[in-house]
């Protein structure tokens, strides 16, 4: 009833039912442009819930200072020192008030839910994890974060005078707004790295400026979750301090409640693999990588056969904040002294052990791992590690292991990445290995390798493939097809057909193709987007050009650039001259790009000549020359 | 019986009351002194605004206060800066403030109609508190204090700002009030409490300079007070105090008070006269 009287002061005020009004008014806007321009049919059929996501700061800055300015409303009106001398003193009327402001942020996430929930009807998404992403994504950005500015401008207004509490708020404005990235870079130019701070006071959802995360959705990561979380609690701790009568029992309960709240949140938080979504972390994402391969990180690769290698690879493989693996690995040659192995070095091997259990000792530096045999022969290792890439993520919300990150050990020593083209190599197993795989995850996975279970998986293969998260499967003449399912822009059936057949059409070779997996979500560079497994699989990020990248992927790592101008050349000349144009512009000199580098051969050797040789040197995977000696080669 | 005893109260480093002591029975006190005596502090220390840095100092029937769980029911409190929220009817504002006060629900309507109409703001009853009259709210600030009969009514400069007619309408409110409760007035403005209290405590540099009923403070200035022609005063030797001028026909006139004996007509001693002997001590 007096909660009642206290929405009624909301109501009766001059400016907060028309500030309201008005809000609520630009996000009915926003979302009824959104579901009439049909931006699912380009962005995804998470395009709406992006809309609503991008309110999460405008709803941030809008409840904290609506909160503000009716918290302060008792002190304005002179009406504090009274209500102090009350039964339930000043605690009991800014409950009350919080318990308006939260009625009211759950009436906007009401309206937020009805629209994203109308567009998942209407646009018939039909899958129940997609309505749990969307809801609970709504609940984190729009309710809990809302929740937190009302806590804050409540906190604020028990604690300054008018003037300097929107200055206080103006200034938190400013450092949630997109004017924060200016600050933290003019700190990153001295070597102050404010990033990890940021990201952890940041409650707002990322991606946002590009088109969905098609196969995971927004972060629902623990992280995100306990942030606001650990805020709220924060705030509550702050305000029960202020607004709790001296050393009463409910002031404690309340600050040890809130304190285990905060507690548990920080370690949640501070869980590794929790800020794979974080891209403004220069640590996160592909940056990470990037920078770890530098030149000026003093990376060095190497290249060493590893003189074995392995048979058989069984693997126990779990996924939670990260991956957990048991690898083990039956050998081809039990009398070396030592096996080097290359596996990304953002695995930490734990232990390893031979085939009796054995723990065998091993050195590790970097991507590489030499382990050194115990007293008898080693038939067979099994390597303990956990880990996690920010890129080929490996969380709750999506596995995207694909071939080329090296996430299971391969015999050898071999350069993973290429620093120019910021991305993993195609690395393949020399020989095909026997796989036994089990995935312990509560999604379905896929995987190149045939089911054998549930999430459990065997076959032949040269490489390992393993997604998960909105996919679904489909059958285009005998060829299996995993695929963002949210993405119909791209696959939406009739669409994905159209694109295959032109790709079935331009595939001359006889290589098998029993598979397609789309692998979505993750900076794939030049070459992840397209790699052709042993087994028949394609791992690609799309079918619409396919036709090109496939028989790009199946010239070698070091020759794909040039195959790209010659396809160029040979398919679409029209975009070969412009790649020329664009060469001469930017070499003047004396330098050449490869468009200018192959016309030039042309035009001294002759066009037939140079397009056969050309050929040869694609088709001959023994043929390890780059293309600069294969362009000096042409000239003697 | 509220008593106090040995009550200190430091604010910062100036000490706001010292060692004041005193016990109120049933009935209307006044609670005079000049700006700064101490009067709001010791108000916040019954009130429990302020805390208290000995439990013991202030009981009321002879349990600590501290210890009194409903000690807040047993107060109306009327601050010397109040208002109510201003969006709201007469009404409404009363009723949150009722709800605060923890009044059962049942007796909530009745409680807000005696005490608004006990005020004579009946008929605003239904009006936004924001187009009341600064006088108007005042007067809502005594309904409120009203609001579930307390035992304990104080307010803390009630007049305050307000014109003479509505100076008057409170203290007729005052006077009407039942004389079996404790009603503490704290004003500066003697006039206010002259004719509606039982007992004036004279407060002064957070010390109870002295207390009694009305006669008994006017007594201070007994034969001290003189009404004296303003352009003789310059020949006035000695310590005098000048506590009032005013015309009589033609002439201008000075109340004076001086503990010489002046060959002046003298004048009855008021309550103003006993308080500003009280306050002035030997300096006249």
């Amino acid at each position: 009833m007096n909660t009642k009287k206290y929405f009624k002061l909301f109501v009766n005020d001059l400016f907060l039912p028309i500030i309201c009004g008005f809000f609520l008014l630009y996000i009915n806007y926003l979302h009824i442009k959104s579901i009439s321009g049909g931006s699912h049919l380009i962005l995804g059929q998470l395009s709406l819930l992006r809309e609503s996501l991008s309110t999460s700061i405008l709803c941030f800055a809008f409840f904290m200072f609506v909160s503000y300015y009716f918290a302060d409303k008792a002190r304005h009106d002179s009406l504090l020192e009274c209500v102090r001398v009350t039964g339930s003193g000043v605690s009991g009327m800014y409950l009350k008030q919080l318990g308006v402001l939260v009625c009211i942020d759950a009436a906007f996430t009401a309206f937020y839910l009805f629209y994203n929930l109308y567009a998942y009807f209407s646009w018939d998404i039909g899958h129940a994890e997609v309505l749990w992403h969307i809801v609970m994504c709504i609940f984190i950005y729009i309710f809990m974060v809302s929740l937190v500015a009302i806590l804050l401008g409540l906190l604020i207004a028990l604690s300054f005078k008018r003037f300097g509490a929107c200055l206080i708020m103006i200034a938190i404005v400013m450092l949630t707004s997109p004017f924060a990235s200016y600050v933290l870079a003019a700190f990153y130019k001295y070597d102050i790295n404010l990033l990890a701070f940021y990201d952890f006071i940041c409650l707002f959802p990322r991606d946002l400026s590009t088109r969905p995360p098609q196969s995971i959705g927004y972060s629902l990561l623990p992280d995100r979750i306990s942030a606001p979380f650990f805020f709220s609690a924060l705030l509550s701790v702050l305000i029960a301090v202020k607004i709790l009568k001296k050393k009463s029992a409910v002031k404690y309960s309340v600050s040890a409640a809130c304190g285990i709240i905060c507690a548990v949140s920080l370690v949640v938080y501070l869980l590794p693999g929790m800020h794979t979504y974080t891209e403004r972390n220069f640590s996160g994402r592909d940056f990470a990588d990037q920078l770890y391969y530098s030149e000026k990180s003093g990376y060095s690769e190497k290249n060493e056969n590893g003189g074995f290698s392995v048979l058989k690879y069984e693997m126990n493989l779990t996924v939670k904040n990260q991956l957990y693996a048991e690898v083990t690995m039956i050998l081809d040659d039990d009398s070396l002294k030592s096996y080097i192995f290359t596996l990304y070095h953002g695995f930490t091997v734990k232990r390893a052990e031979d085939q009796n259990g054995a723990s065998l000792d091993f050195t590790r530096e970097g991507d590489y791992i030499e382990i050194t045999s115990g007293e008898a022969s080693t038939s067979s290792i099994k390597l303990f590690y956990e880990g996690y890439n920010s890129n080929y993520f490996t969380h709750s919300q999506g596995i995207s292991l694909p071939g080329n990150l090296p996430f299971f050990p391969r015999s050898g020593y071999q350069s993973i990445y290429d620093p120019k083209a910021r991305g993993f190599y195609s690395n393949f197993l020399e020989k095909p290995a026997e796989f036994y795989v089990k995935v312990n995850y509560p999604k379905t996975v896929y995987s190149n390798l045939d089911s054998a279970g549930n999430n459990v998986f065997s076959g032949v293969s040269d490489n390992l493939v393993f997604v998960s998260g909105f996919l679904a499967q489909t059958n285009i003449e005998g060829v299996d097809i995993i695929y963002p399912y949210l993405d119909i822009e791209q696959f939406e059936e009739e669409i994905m057909r159209n694109d295959f057949t032109v790709f079935l059409n331009s595939k001359h070779d006889d290589n098998p193709l029993d598979k397609i997996i789309i692998l979505s979500d993750s900076i794939t560079g030049k070459y992840g987007r397209c790699n052709y497994f042993s087994d028949g699989t394609i791992v690609c990020d799309q079918i619409r050009i396919l036709f090109r990248e496939y028989s790009e992927s199946l010239v070698g790592n070091k020759k794909q650039s040039l195959f790209s101008v010659y396809n160029l050349y040979t398919e679409y000349h029209d975009d070969f001259e412009n790649r020329l144009m664009y060469e001469r512009e930017v070499y003047t000199d004396g330098e050449s790009g490869l468009a200018m580098t192959l016309q030039d051969a042309i035009d001294r050797i002759g066009e037939e000549e140079v397009l056969k040789k050309l050929e040869d040197y694609f088709k001959d995977n023994s043929d390890t020359r780059s293309y600069e000696e294969f362009f000096s080669s042409l000239q003697n | 019986m509220l008593k106090i005893e040995n009550l200190s109260k430091s604010l910062g480093r100036k000490k706001i009351i010292k060692d004041l002591s005193f016990t109120f029975k049933s009935g209307v006190y006044g609670l005079l002194g000049p700006n700064g005596a101490g009067k709001t502090t010791l108000i916040r220390c019954i009130t429990q605004l302020y805390p208290l840095s000995d439990i013991n100092s202030i009981k009321y029937n002879e349990t600590p206060i501290r210890s009194l769980n409903d000690y807040v029911s047993h107060i109306g409190y009327l601050p010397q800066k109040f208002g109510l929220f201003r969006d709201l009817t007469v009404y409404d504002a009363m009723e949150v403030l009722a709800m605060e006060k923890k009044l059962p629900r049942n007796t909530i309507k009745d409680e807000i109609l005696r005490c608004v109409e006990s005020v004579n703001l009946s008929d605003r009853i239904k009006s936004r508190v924001k187009t009341l009259s600064g006088g108007m709210i005042r007067r809502l600030g005594i309904a409120q204090a009203f609001l579930g009969d307390p035992d304990i009514l104080i307010f803390d400069e009630p007049t305050a700002g307000l014109d003479p007619e509505e100076r008057l309408r409170f203290k007729l409110i005052i006077s009407q009030l039942d004389r079996n409760k404790i009603v503490l007035i704290s004003t500066h403005i003697v006039s206010d409490i002259e004719t509606a209290c039982d007992n004036v405590i004279v407060l002064n540099n957070g010390s109870i300079v002295s207390s009694g009923s009305c006669e008994e403070i006017c007594q201070f200035a007994e034969n001290k007070v003189y009404l004296v022609p303003h352009d003789e005063l310059n020949r006035l030797e000695g310590k005098y105090f000048v506590q009032s001028q005013y015309q009589e026909g033609s002439k201008a006139m000075c109340r004076i008070i001086s503990s010489d004996n002046l060959n002046y007509e003298k004048a009855a001693p008021t309550l103003e006269d006993g308080y500003m002997c009280l306050l002035k001590g030997e300096s006249i």
